[in-house]
């Protein structure tokens, strides 16, 4: 029982700071990164949600192993 | 640092829409960005590393398609800006790769001719050479590299080693790197561009092969007014039957896998919060969502087949009479087809409207497209509260089916009206006629679409593993502390955060019929729209009192919510305006809080006013 509660609540606190990051602007995720040091190469959906749908985040490369896509925003 | 940045040599992508840059870039890079068989699906600039040899690489930026050098549409003035080297911290590409669709040469070669004025170091990909030899189109390419006076080489993008010419050729570069000169747009005289264009294709092709007839013939009853119209509908209707009748094997696969998850957990593992956590909460509510990838599947198999073959631009002109009568310009099609997948990319591909109120239209109505993530919602409520019969003429019609086709009609009859009030209040301007350019119909490849659907699922498992997931534990751990007090005879989620939550937000949606457990569920529901349907099978199965989760969610709450509930919930989705990143999306695009804010108060209010009439006169005609 107390290990079931110990597994639950690191999951929970793993869980609840996923969300917090995918939910964050994609502004503050971009400073946190530089500020842990971690080169930004691409910018990411609010939510995590429709990332992946070729518009908000660029796809990861694959055969190489290596590629980054890097998306430049246009000027509005 | 990442080796893209400190990648010395730069390539530039350049070309006419759809002459096939994004798959070059993709062969080139292995990336895995959207091609399809229609002008307009990249709208930024796209940076990937392609590995020449062990020793060298480039960085190779794939750029939105354009007819020429004076930029009409942003996504256009994107490529001026790279090429000129104007983008912010971005470096001038040493190379220009001009890529050249070998069966419309005359379209392609006059920016050919533009970029060489350039005076930049560029190299031509005839790409597509292998769909000019089957028309019996004869290219004199030595004559061609010398009339352009640069390298010519011959790619197919599509094929494994289609770009095998190219790679040599840039290897051949990066060997002895050439002088980048500083460029300007230089003063072009069109028509003698166009008689240069002439020039050289009755050099380098002096025999152009009869057109087939048959893209005529086909585009004679595609494109008929009113037999035109005719097939988009009947493909639409075909489209959403097959959503219903052919995912019924797969999805009772995965809802048995699921069941049977739960029951193993159940069996083996002592009572405690982690396996309330994972029954209750990741079995109960992953699973729910899990349940309808078959669903998407099937959607997106329809799309990528329609996309690739050539018929959407076709659609677009079908339809430009009837968006031009609504204030839409015929150009907002392919956005607001694109927002049927999600309305993040859709609002994006809005760059290719060229008219400022046109593009904000276009963008205020994207979201009013069902986008796949709603699919999951209709597909619960329909399977719980709609009987499975065929209906209609020798039973053709499945009845489910129908009403899915209904709701997506219904999403594109509001836009319709949207933009109506809309071009008649608010952006008032003139009609602007539809230039779009007609792709050849090619069959679509099995392997293009096999590629295709296997992307769709992985971001479909990627957002159940990922923010599905994460907030179904978030919304576990919200229902079930605080424990419910001593000598308490309901669920324990009625005591819970969530409970109250649900219990407050019940006293706004309570007119328009939706119980605490619904409310409960838009709230993540914000996030995503699908994980309303996971968090919706968490709630249920903590507020049950023995174990449910062997059972699937649709008979639950087809026991538990009124009929007028289950309509009304299905018209609030019709308009769903929860959706942060489809928020984010238009307060980027637009550079102003001003229209997300509009956006999310006008969505909210339609939504609102549209559950609160079907709920009524469900309730007035006994339902």
């Amino acid at each position: 029982m107390a290990w079931q509660t110990l597994i639950a609540t690191l999951l929970v606190g793993a869980c609840a700071g996923y969300t917090l990051w995918s939910m964050m602007p994609a502004s503050w995720r971009r400073r946190l990164d530089a500020w842990r040091g971690k080169p930004v190469v691409a910018t990411a959906a609010g939510c995590g949600g429709c990332d992946g749908c070729g518009g908000a985040k660029a796809t990861p490369a694959r055969a190489p192993g290596e590629a980054v896509i890097r998306i430049v925003r246009a000027r509005p | 640092m990442s080796e893209l940045a400190l990648s010395p040599f730069t390539v530039a992508l350049v070309g006419n829409p759809n002459c096939g840059k994004t798959a070059l870039f993709n062969r080139l890079t292995g990336a895995r960005q959207k091609v399809a068989n229609y002008a307009g699906v990249t709208v930024e600039r796209k940076v990937g590393l392609a590995r020449l040899d062990a020793q060298h690489s480039i960085a190779v930026v794939d750029l939105p398609g354009t007819y020429s050098l004076a930029p009409a549409t942003p996504d256009e003035q994107i490529t001026l800006d790279v090429l000129l080297g104007r983008l912010a911290g971005e470096t001038v590409p040493d190379l220009v790769v001009a890529v050249l669709d070998a069966t419309n040469l005359r379209m392609g070669l006059r920016l050919v001719l533009e970029l060489r004025a350039l005076g930049r170091p560029m190299l031509v990909a005839l790409n597509m050479a292998d769909a000019a030899r089957e028309q019996g189109l004869v290219i004199d390419v030595p004559r061609l590299a010398a009339e352009i006076g640069c390298p010519v080489v011959e790619t197919v993008a599509v094929k494994g080693d289609g770009h095998a010419a190219l790679r040599s050729a840039l290897q051949g570069y990066l060997d002895q790197p050439p002088a980048v000169p500083v460029a300007a747009v230089p003063a072009g005289d069109t028509t003698a561009l166009a008689r240069d264009v002439r020039r050289i294709l009755a050099l380098v092709v002096p025999r152009q092969p009869p057109r087939t007839r048959l893209q005529y013939r086909l585009d004679k009853v595609v494109m008929h007014p009113v037999w035109g119209l005719v097939l988009l509908g009947a493909l639409l209707f075909l489209m959403f039957q097959a959503v219903f009748s052919w995912a019924v094997l797969p999805m009772d696969a995965i809802k048995n896998t699921v069941a049977a998850v739960g029951d193993w957990i159940l069996a083996h593992m002592g009572e405690g919060p982690l396996r309330s956590l994972l029954v209750d909460g990741v079995v109960a509510g992953v699973g729910s969502v899990l349940v309808f990838l078959p669903q998407i599947l099937i959607l997106f198999a329809f799309i990528l087949f329609l996309e690739d073959s050539g018929y959407l631009p076709r659609a677009a002109f079908l339809l430009d009479n009837l968006m031009g009568k609504v204030g839409l310009s015929g150009r907002a099609f392919i956005p607001l087809l694109s927002s049927f997948a999600c309305a993040v990319p859709g609002v994006m591909a809005t760059r290719t409207i060229a008219n400022w109120r046109d593009r904000l239209n276009t963008i205020m109505l994207a979201p009013l497209m069902t986008c796949s993530a709603r699919l999951p919602v209709y597909a619960l409520i329909i399977g719980a509260f709609v009987p499975a019969r065929s209906v209609g003429p020798f039973g053709l019609f499945d009845l489910r089916g129908l009403t899915l086709f209904g709701l997506y009609v219904a999403g594109v009859v509001s836009a319709m009206g949207v933009a109506w009030l809309f071009k008649r209040t608010w952006m008032k301007g003139g009609y602007q006629p539809l230039m779009l350019e007609l792709p050849p119909y090619r069959w679509p490849s099995l392997e293009s679409l096999a590629l295709g659907l296997v992307e769709r699922a992985r971001i479909f498992l990627r957002r159940v593993g990922g923010i599905i997931f994460s907030l179904m534990v978030v919304l576990w751990f919200l229902s079930s502390w605080p424990g419910p007090p001593a000598g308490a005879t309901g669920p324990a989620i009625q005591y819970s955060l969530a409970g109250m939550i649900g219990h407050g937000l019940q006293h706004v949606f309570a007119p328009i019929g939706f119980n605490w457990q619904i409310s409960i569920a838009l709230v993540p529901g914000m996030a995503a729209r699908e994980v309303a349907v996971g968090a919706l099978g968490t709630v249920y199965s903590l507020s049950a009192a023995g174990n449910s989760v062997a059972e699937s969610l649709a008979p639950v709450i087809a026991q538990g919510w009124s009929l007028a509930t289950a309509y009304s919930l299905l018209a609030w989705y019709v308009f769903a305006p929860q959706c942060l990143s489809t928020l984010a999306v238009v307060k980027r695009e637009t550079n102003s809080w001003r229209y997300p804010l509009l956006m999310a108060a006008y969505m909210f209010a339609l939504a609102y006013a549209a559950a609160f009439v079907t709920y009524r006169v469900t309730l007035w005609a006994g339902g």
